[in-house]
């Protein structure tokens, strides 16, 4: 593939207009060549302008609400210097972005003693009675990163973030619900290598599922998911599912 | 709200400053649920493609570079990217069986028409015209509804091949156009 027919697939992958083998062929390339990467980028900006002519649409006035109690948990400290700042959001970013729903469920008082976020005292956790609301924090033997999954029951939503997790090249990490009655695993939807990103998985789950001992498990599978929807290939991260206090 | 504006308060929002990132949600976020909405078809994906930008935006604000594209162009870009991945990930058929999908009879918008066009759209407009009718039309299908070649093709009533071709000729015409 020369250079010139490259940079055209990252145009029309940019475009959207890709499908079947092609389409695969760029996702490959996401993964092992950076400067694909760079070419859909720059024409995602070349092609963008063209949003201007979309008319506005507002969206409901609950997700500000929603977005921003995803934000408030950090909380870095305004007095810091510039380089400071950048330096300690690098840590914390490596170590783990984190919101609300985490907060509440393990303990922002925890949560501060084991360094994993900075709290400048601003910040009060808001407290649901009736929220139905669980998180996971999945960490791995082998990788240093980790995951956090929220899952709200009453929208059957997740919502994961990582600090640094990405799947090697040509493998894709699936997300698993595990049951400590026998049950088979359920799948909960492939992870897109993206710092957020909300999922509304094809199977239901209900706060009895994840009341009685759950857990969530990152597995290891070939490009495009567990080939039958049920074997599960190797766990690379897991962890227990946790009521929001 | 003038480019500028926007620049100035993507500044404060890399420095964690929560009334700039509440003024810019309320200048921008109806222009992002639009091109998502466009693309996604339903509400509750749409919505979901907007928080995952905002989030992102709240902690990689430092990340815009003011030299590349205005603050605006580079959220769309982000939004539809993000949108375009949520379509491709869950295909038409379940997007379309909600009930709260959104109405598709939206002609496609004309940039060319707009009243008031940034810099950046005047540039890319004047290219775009310089194309062939047919290679102009399937631009904007792709990427004002997320088809694909073969959706462009069915919905044109073109074979595949020449909408890929049409398609590729465009991209290459406008980069060149744009680089001069």
């Amino acid at each position: 593939m020369t250079e010139q027919d490259t940079e055209l697939l990252a145009a029309e992958y940019a475009l959207g207009t890709l499908d079947g083998d092609d389409a695969l062929r760029a996702e490959r390339l996401i993964q092992t060549n950076s400067s694909f990467l760079g070419h859909i980028e720059a024409w995602q900006l070349r092609l963008a302008p063209l949003g201007e002519a979309i008319e506005d649409i507002a969206p409901r006035p609950g997700l500000w609400e929603r977005i921003d109690a995803g934000t408030q948990v950090l909380q870095v400290a305004p007095k810091r210097t510039e380089n400071e700042w950048t330096n300690q959001v690098e840590r914390i970013r490596q170590r783990l972005v984190f919101w609300r729903l985490a907060t509440a469920a393990m303990g922002l008082a925890a949560m501060v003693l084991a360094g994993i976020i900075v709290y400048d005292g601003a910040y009060q956790p808001p407290v649901s009675a009736n929220s139905q609301q669980f998180v996971a924090l999945l960490s791995s033997k082998t990788m240093a990163s980790r995951y956090l999954v929220t899952m709200q029951v009453d929208n059957q939503q997740l919502l994961i973030t990582s600090d640094k997790a990405r799947p090697p090249a040509n493998k894709s990490y699936e997300l698993w619900l595990l049951f400590d009655d026998g049950r088979p695993a359920k799948t909960l939807g492939l992870i897109e290598p993206v710092d957020f990103s909300t999922i509304r998985p094809d199977v239901s789950f209900t706060q009895a599922d994840l009341s009685s001992g759950a857990r969530i498990a990152v597995s290891l599978e070939p490009m495009g998911g567990a080939p039958d929807g049920r074997s599960m290939g190797t766990i690379v991260y897991e962890g227990d599912v946790l009521p929001q206090l | 709200m003038p480019t500028d504006d926007l620049g100035k308060l993507i500044d404060l929002v890399a420095k964690r400053d929560r009334d700039a990132y509440r003024r810019l949600y309320n200048a921008t976020s109806a222009k992002l649920f639009a091109v998502a909405i466009r693309i996604v078809k339903r509400q509750d994906l749409a919505e979901d493609v907007v928080q995952d930008v905002y989030l992102r935006m709240w902690h990689r604000a430092g990340d815009y570079r003011s030299n590349t594209a205005s603050v605006l162009t580079w959220l769309i870009a982000i939004t539809r990217n993000r949108a375009i991945d949520v379509l491709r990930k869950r295909g038409e058929a379940q997007l379309s069986d909600d009930g709260t999908q959104h109405e598709q009879a939206d002609p496609t918008p004309d940039p060319f028409a707009l009243a008031s066009q940034s810099e950046e759209l005047q540039r890319l407009a004047h290219c775009m015209e310089g194309l062939d009718a047919d290679a102009r039309e399937s631009v904007l299908l792709a990427y004002y509804f997320g088809y694909t070649h073969t959706e462009i093709a069915e919905r044109t009533s073109t074979p595949v091949g020449t909408v890929k071709s049409r398609i590729r000729r465009s991209l290459i015409r406008i980069k060149e156009c744009l680089a001069k």
